[in-house]
């Protein structure tokens, strides 16, 4: 649908059609680069930390990277009906102090189209025996997992993408994210699969690289960064505006004044994230949608975060990347001095 | 505004979601179109382990729903059924579903439903599990271990690969596994290549079982090997038997069926029957008939490609094993009755079924001629089984009792839960109506102590 034939939509399928609109920006491409280098057989790498601001656009990322390995295996789709190459699964919270893995893995198992879930009967190896454990009530957590591993490996499934896995470590201790990283861990390791986990979340992830030297050694950390704003960041800059101008030109209303024009102030009041930016756009579309389609200035005022929102934002955000920043993707060097972790190793 | 290709709107491609997907896992079935195919009963039992869930809970949620056949009773376990493999209705429809969830075509091929139009299912499929451990233990190398269609036929008794007998006992038929208190009995596991009574591999368990062969059985098994790689042959047939049986009568016998009857060692009437296919003789009569005229199966079945003049026949051991071999010598009512009562006095009772296959005779003749004796082997085996029951409860009592004792000695408060955790867990004595006496031992146990420290005080 183009932008002239979404105008003449109703206002509810207007603000719809403005939800699905999706712009691929400089920094989405760079860190899909990336990403896509990690998942090539033998990289070594197994699990991906996608780490960023929030509303740098990191789901958004996510799902289109989903959808990319999708398209790129259409052909294979076709041929082998048991294939399904990516799948996008959202972390639940579920409710309890503890992550609950078995929400996980009916999660997972239904994004894999794994069929009786609530039946999964847990197989054990015990003196050269081997045995079934029967289904009562309901799967056990084993059983589950056990089925997912098996659908991993029959659905030759290359890339899972894991969103909100701040979930998986928000009140758990030091042993218990150990233990949920290595559950994580074993499904990178799977005889038979070539899986790639790629989780997404906040600068909290960066935690997870600390828990243990093999798993620091076994993942790889890509920041999503946002754009920056002041002197010296032109080229970020001119990015921004190509993005807010790229997302007005899908902009299903008239009337509306050239946003790129006060492009850097929306810089600064979304924190340089396409993805805030996109939010308040979606936003604005609704104040206006409200106002009988009537574009005014106060639809922009009143779809902008605050001062103290913007504050809080911009605080996580400065000390998340102090913390990540010689822990990055491509950030390595042979500069001995530059070693300070050595440095401290040894004193 | 000058946007650069890298600014593209995303997200609305419709190509970039997943198709409908198979339900099943598409598991390749292994050995097509070899003499080493694999069953239908094997693949769907491997489909079902892949999924973690038992066969009879796929066959009940997944299959028997979309085949239409849900209705009240219903066993949900065809899968188990020696026909299976067959040429009946259930193989067809199963192998139908089972390729359109899997997205695996030509599941047909893993039964023997091409057979349909050439043969009855009498004597067709045996009504046990046999395999080759050598086999087994080929394919456990190769990857995936699986249950060869071969093997279920009934003509067939050897391995055409390895010249060796099959095998249809794993070594836990001989064990007591009820002696041991501390066992853990495992739940049943339907797998190929494992023993669903012990969980052990079978290749480990039996592969001392193996004996030779001899070379008329390995020559039988192989002609049905050969039948199986032609299978496809079979499937584009127009002709039947009748067309080869016909032109050899004309050619062997100058159009005397009577003679040419003679010469098979059947009667006219049956042949009289196949020609003019009132009647479709057995897969054991055909493979009979296929090693008489040294030819293959699927030229007997199809009648044609067949050059009679090329042929030798083989009967001289024919006159030695007719056709009817497995057909039972009737036995006279003295003898019967004689190793009946023998039976009887014997110090181990037996089941029905034991007692009717050691005699050689059938479970309704012996109702109907011997009821007073039946009824004896009858009672006489359920009294001993209950009372094999009943000592083996009270060791296991015992056995309990003493472990309680233990856990109080070492200064524990001994809980069913504790006690089971000790024996080495998953124990009958402690489940259903069992339980309550096993909590009044534990209170039995405490109470003694208690009485005993108390005099001691």
């Amino acid at each position: 649908m183009t932008p002239e034939q979404a105008m003449l939509l109703s206002d509810d399928e207007k603000l719809a059609y403005f939800y699905r609109v999706r712009v691929k920006h400089p920094r989405v491409t760079t860190v899909r680069d990336d990403l896509e280098t990690m998942m090539l057989p033998g990289s070594g790498t197994d699990i991906a930390l996608l780490i960023g601001p929030t509303g740098a656009g990191k789901t958004t990322l996510g799902e289109s990277l989903v959808e990319e390995i999708i398209k790129a295996h259409k052909s294979e789709l076709v041929n082998d009906l048991s294939f399904i190459p990516a799948i996008y699964i959202s972390a639940p919270a579920s409710g309890e102090k503890r992550f609950s893995w078995r929400i996980f893995y009916i999660e997972l198992g239904r994004l894999l189209k794994e069929p009786l879930m609530d039946k999964k009967q847990e197989t054990r190896l015990q003196d050269g025996r081997m045995s079934v454990k029967s289904v009562t009530a309901g799967s056990t957590v084993a059983g589950l997992r056990m089925a997912i591993e098996d659908a991993l490996r029959f659905r030759r499934t290359l890339l899972v993408v894991v969103d909100e896995v701040v979930h998986l470590i928000r009140g758990a201790n030091e042993n218990d994210r150990l233990v949920h990283m290595d559950a994580l861990k074993a499904l990178t390791e799977l005889k038979g699969v070539n899986l790639t986990l790629a989780l997404i979340g906040s600068y909290d992830l960066y935690e997870l690289m600390t828990l243990s030297g093999q798993f620091a050694r076994r993942c790889a950390i890509v920041h999503f960064q946002r754009y920056l704003s002041g002197t010296g960041n032109d080229a970020d800059k001119k990015a921004f505006r190509n993005s807010l101008g790229t997302l007005q030109e899908y902009f299903p209303l008239k009337g509306i004044p050239d946003l790129t024009e006060m492009s850097d102030e929306l810089q600064y009041a979304c924190v340089g994230c396409v993805g805030i930016l996109k939010d308040t756009l979606q936003r604005m579309l609704t104040f206006a949608v409200r106002n009988k389609g009537r574009w005014t200035d106060k639809c922009l005022f009143k779809a902008l975060l605050t001062e103290g929102q913007i504050a809080r934002i911009l605080e996580e955000t400065l000390k998340g990347e102090q913390n990540i920043a010689k822990a990055i993707f491509g950030s390595g060097s042979l500069n001995a001095e530059s070693r300070t972790s050595e440095k401290v190793a040894c004193r | 505004m000058g946007c650069q290709e890298i600014y593209e709107l995303v997200g609305t491609d419709p190509s970039a979601v997943i198709p409908q997907r198979s339900v099943l896992a598409s598991l390749k079935p292994l050995g097509a179109g070899t003499p080493h195919c694999e069953s239908l009963r094997s693949y769907y039992l491997t489909l079902a382990h892949m999924h973690h869930v038992s066969p009879r809970i796929m066959a009940k949620d997944i299959i028997i729903p979309r085949l239409g056949l849900e209705r009240f009773g219903h066993n949900f376990q065809e899968w188990n059924l020696p026909l299976f493999n067959g040429i009946g209705a259930v193989p067809e429809k199963w192998a139908e579903l089972l390729s359109s969830l899997t997205g695996q075509a030509g599941l047909d091929d893993l039964t023997l439903t091409a057979l349909r139009p050439y043969t009855s299912t009498k004597r067709l499929m045996i009504d046990m599990k046999r395999w080759c451990p050598l086999c087994f233990s080929e394919a456990a190398r190769d990857g995936r271990v699986y249950g060869h269609l071969l093997w279920e036929i009934a003509a067939v008794s050897v391995c055409p690969k390895h010249g060796v007998n099959l095998v249809s006992n794993c070594i836990c038929n001989n064990e007591d596994s009820q002696s041991n208190f501390s066992k853990v009995k495992p739940a049943k596991i339907y797998l190929p290549g494992i023993c669903s009574s012990c969980g052990r591999p079978l290749v480990e368990t039996s592969m001392n079982m193996t004996t030779a062969a001899s070379q008329r059985e390995i020559k039988r098994a192989q002609i049905v090997g050969d039948m199986l790689t032609d299978i496809e042959r079979l499937k584009e047939g127009t002709n039947g038997i009748d067309v080869f049986l016909n032109n050899a009568v004309r050619y062997f016998a100058k159009g005397n069926a009577t003679a040419f009857a003679k010469m098979l060692h059947i009667d006219k009437v049956s042949l009289h029957n196949w020609i003019h296919r009132t009647h479709l003789p057995s897969l054991y009569q055909i493979v009979e008939i296929a090693l008489t005229f040294q030819c293959s199966m699927v030229d007997v079945m199809l009648g044609d490609r067949v050059a009679f003049g090329e042929i030798t026949l083989d009967i001289q051991d024919r006159t030695q094993k007719p056709f009817r071999t497995n057909k039972r010598r009737k036995l006279s009512k003295n003898v019967v009755k004689r190793r009946l009562e023998a039976l009887l006095t014997d110090i181990h009772p037996i089941s029905l079924t034991s007692a009717v296959a050691k005699i050689g005779m059938g479970r309704r003749r012996l109702r109907r001629d011997y009821p007073d004796i039946e009824r004896r082997i009858l009672q006489r085996n359920q009294a001993y089984r209950t009372s094999k029951q009943k000592s083996m409860v009270e060791q296991r009592y015992d056995l309990f009792r003493q472990c309680a004792a233990k856990l109080m000695s070492e200064g524990i408060e001994p809980t069913t839960r504790l006690v089971g955790e000790r024996l080495g867990g998953n124990l009958l004595i402690i489940k259903g109506k069992n339980k309550l006496a096993c909590h009044a031992i534990c209170e039995e146990v405490i109470r003694s102590s208690q009485e005993d420290r108390g005099r001691q005080r």
